[in-house]
């Protein structure tokens, strides 16, 4: 019986091989197939060479089982015609001879044939014989796929290989090898491989090969090949191996990197240079500092760090492209790097930023003419769009070690000083002076904190009610900003308002103060908690910012608000800054359809005829006015004529800070219109301003405003 | 020399278990045939068919172990080839003779 292993003939699993059987001896020919089936081959018989010929025509057998003596072709025949046509040398053709016939089993091979197997046949040992015949041509073909695989590897890899025989100095070497050195490959010397290397480094690698070769120890080694002009970058591998006991060969892989190496020069490049300007970029500017303070230490001198802001850059961004502005930046980091001095290191360090260190300076006056060449470099006009363009630039300066020994310093010191120059009006120079550190210190981290709470959402809006003072109806809210910072909880508008002002940061925030309003109230319209009033604090960049009207009527219309719905706060000292524009705003607010009122009333400029002038539908009684009404007597006079002189004007009022009854009660006889204060209810987020509404509500027996 | 080689005979059987007879049987059916044809071919002079069918029937023979009967076909192929032979009338009576004593101890195998 076939055993279960006999079943599995050869190393390519799966498909079932292909003997062809070529035998005019039918029943030797069934013999065969009988038997070889029963191993897990599939046989095809032919009775003669031209059935076989035919066969082979359209198919590949994996081998061919030929009998030599047959009428008309005779098997050594077959087999010449066999190797004639087709190409497959592999092919195993395994002749069937007479065991008595010597000559013919030298003939056989001599016509092609890969084996014998004499008559009678040896049963057990037919397949087995064709087991190792097909498992051999398998290995063959798997070794030529493999050399072909490792040449096209090899090709690709600009990998070449080179050897030398130790025992008989007998130089090997492959066609990429030869390729790869630029010379035949029938070199005999190894030093004839190094002809197009350069005289230094071929007695160099000429030396560490023959080292190599004394001490039968690897080496390792790159070097340059000049070829029709072209410099190409070689690396060598080499080991000394013991190929048989005793018959040491100096085995070498040797690859074209040149590709390799001027990329890593070009990622090295980018990764240091600014892609603009192609000037060095911050990594580099601070690497660079370390070298320089190691010197400017060494000389007991100072060392210098400027950064040159480009005055009003944004604008030619905004007014001539950022094409454009690419173009001026390129032009003075051209222009500024011409400027030579020994140690000077120029970098753009940020968008409109040049960072400059100067090592070795020994005076104030001297960093002064350093600084005072860069501005007149600077001062020439840039002809951008057949027009002069004028650029200036803050300059801030800060000095190792007075301001500072290591870099942050330094550079936060410069970089202040700089901007303490924009804000002087620009086109001039400050040096750092670190008494004004502290203020400008906390004040720059603000406005980094402000920056990051827009981007991160850290700003919420709070509603304080707004009461009617006779129906105890929650009319509207006044909304308030509220900054929840991570670590330092609550910060106070009256800390970061300011700041945000300054540094033109105010209205991104104000967009997202009203865009939160009118979504809340849109919310509240839906879902009937009321169709409230909101009154939203405007700053003055907001009030004067042209597109206000436009945005706010946006936002009504998006929203599927009712205008009066919102209603704008300005303060008096707002109002009155320019007062016929402020004039016009209003007015522009009040027609469509929008309310507006005045906060802060009385603390300023107080001017009555202001109020009269200005179409403001609401005023807001200050704090102060309210706190003078108290237990002891005092009446609140001011409050009591703001209120009568509105009430004749036709102005609604709201009194602001209410805290106790007192003030409640005194105000509500008073005629005033509505109360905003801790009496009734603290600013709060929605969620609990909400729930405010409905408790209130059920207190006083009251239902939403519709 | 045995009539029929044992060894072959159970290595075969060995291998292909009972469709070692349908062997035999193909041989039973076809020696007949070829040894009539030849007889032809003897009487009509054509000794080469006759070198070529001894061959043919010889090899067969010889792979199932049936010895002296190939044996007695490889005599009259290569006395044929060398021209020893003229006459081969004599030749197939011994093929016949041979072949019949190779039916009979298949037979008998076939019976265990």
């Amino acid at each position: 019986m076939a055993t279960q292993a006999d079943k599995i003939p050869s190393l390519d699993q799966g498909k079932k091989k292909q003997i062809l059987v070529v035998d005019d001896d039918n029943i030797t020919r069934l013999m065969i197939n009988k038997v070889l089936s029963k191993s897990g081959y599939e046989i095809i018989e032919a009775i003669n060479g031209k059935e076989a010929l035919n066969f082979l025509v359209n198919n590949s057998p994996d081998l061919i089982l030929l009998d030599v003596m047959m009428p008309g072709m005779d098997g050594y025949e077959v087999c010449t015609e066999i190797r004639k046509q087709l190409d497959d040398d592999s092919l195993p053709i395994i002749m069937l001879t007479g065991l008595e016939d010597i000559a013919s089993i030298e003939k056989s091979f001599e016509v092609g044939g890969s084996d014998f197997i004499t008559k009678p046949i040896s049963w057990p040992l037919l397949s087995q014989r064709i087991k190792y015949v097909l498992r051999s041509k398998d290995i063959y073909q798997q070794f030529i796929e493999k050399e072909r695989q490792l040449l096209y590897a090899q090709n690709i890899a600009k990998l070449g290989y080179w050897g030398i025989e130790l025992n008989t100095s007998t130089l090997t070497l492959t066609q990429e090898a030869a390729k790869i050195f630029g010379v035949r490959d029938d070199v005999t010397r190894f030093e004839g491989l190094f002809v197009h290397v350069d005289g230094t480094e071929r007695e160099q690698l000429q030396s560490q090969i023959q080292q190599a070769i004394n001490t039968r120890q690897a080496y390792v080694a790159t070097h340059k090949v000049v070829l029709n002009d072209d410099e190409r970058i070689i690396s060598h591998h080499g080991d000394v191996v013991e190929k048989t006991p005793g018959e040491y060969c100096l085995a070498v892989t040797i690859q074209d990197i040149t590709e390799r190496v001027r990329n890593e020069e070009l990622i090295r490049y980018k990764t240091f240079h600014d892609d603009l300007t192609e000037l060095p970029n911050r990594l580099y500017f601070n690497d660079q500092f370390m070298r320089n303070i190691k010197d400017t230490i060494a000389q007991e001198k100072l060392l210098s760090i400027m950064f040159i802001g480009l005055d009003r850059f944004k604008k030619i961004n905004d007014s001539l492209g950022h094409m454009a502005g690419d173009q001026v930046l390129r032009s003075l980091a051209l222009r500024l790097s011409a400027y030579d001095y020994p140690g000077l290191f120029i970098s753009r360090y940020d968008s409109d930023v040049f960072a400059v260190q100067i090592p070795n300076v020994s005076s104030i006056e001297d960093i002064e003419l350093h600084v005072e060449k860069f501005q007149s470099l600077l001062a020439e006009p840039l002809i951008m769009m057949g027009t002069e363009l004028y650029m200036s630039a803050s300059i801030g300066i800060s000095i190792f070690p007075l301001d500072g020994e290591k870099i942050d310093e330094l550079l936060k010191h410069a970089d202040m000083a700089m901007h303490a120059a924009s804000k002087d009006g620009g086109n001039q120079y400050q040096f750092s002076t670190r008494g004004e550190d502290e203020q400008a210190l906390k004040h720059l981290t603000l406005e980094r904190e402000i920056r990051k709470a827009i981007k991160a959402f850290q700003f919420e809006v709070y509603y304080q009610p707004q009461i009617n003072a006779r129906t105890m109806a929650v009319v509207g809210a006044e909304a308030l900003l509220r900054w929840i910072h991570p670590e330092q909880g609550f910060i106070s508008p009256d800390e970061f308002i300011p700041v945000a002002e300054e540094v033109g940061l105010i209205n991104p925030i104000g967009m997202y103060v009203l865009e939160s309003v009118c979504e809340t109230l849109a919310k509240w319209n839906e879902n009937g908690l009321g169709k409230f009033r909101v009154g939203i604090n405007l700053s003055a960049a907001q009030f004067r910012d042209e597109d206000l009207v436009a945005f706010v009527r946006t936002l009504i219309l998006v929203m599927n608000l009712k205008p009066e719905q919102l209603e704008l706060e300005i303060t008096e000292r707002i109002a009155v800054s320019n007062f016929e524009k402020s004039v016009a705003v209003l007015n522009q607010l009040k027609e469509i359809g929008v309310k507006t009122s005045m906060d802060d009333f009385g603390t300023g400029y107080s001017s009555l005829s202001y109020i009269q002038d200005l179409p403001i539908d609401t005023l807001k009684i200050d704090r102060a006015f309210v706190k003078d009404i108290n237990d002891a007597g005092d009446h609140g006079e001011i409050a009591k004529a703001v209120i009568n002189m509105c009430a004749s004007m036709g102005i609604h009022t709201i009194a602001e800070g209410v805290e106790t009854d007192a003030q409640y009660q005194h105000l509500k006889f008073n005629g005033v219109d509505e109360i905003q204060g801790w009496y009734f209810a603290k600013a709060m987020p929605v969620k609990e301003f909400e729930a405010f509404v409905y408790e209130h509500n059920e207190k006083y027996g009251l239902t939403a405003p519709a | 020399m045995q009539v029929l080689d044992s060894k072959v005979v159970s290595e075969l059987r060995e291998m292909l278990d009972d469709e070692v007879d349908e062997l035999f049987d193909e041989l039973i059916q076809i020696v007949p045939q070829t040894l009539a044809t030849m007889t032809e071919c003897a009487a009509s002079g054509d000794l080469k068919s006759i070198e070529e069918k001894a061959h043919l029937i010889k090899g067969s023979a010889s792979n199932l172990g049936v010895m002296v009967f190939a044996e007695a076909c490889r005599q009259l192929e290569e006395g044929l080839r060398a021209g020893d032979i003229s006459e081969p009338a004599a030749h197939l009576l011994i093929l016949n003779d041979t072949f019949a004593q190779a039916v009979v101890e298949i037979k008998a195998m076939a019976e265990l």
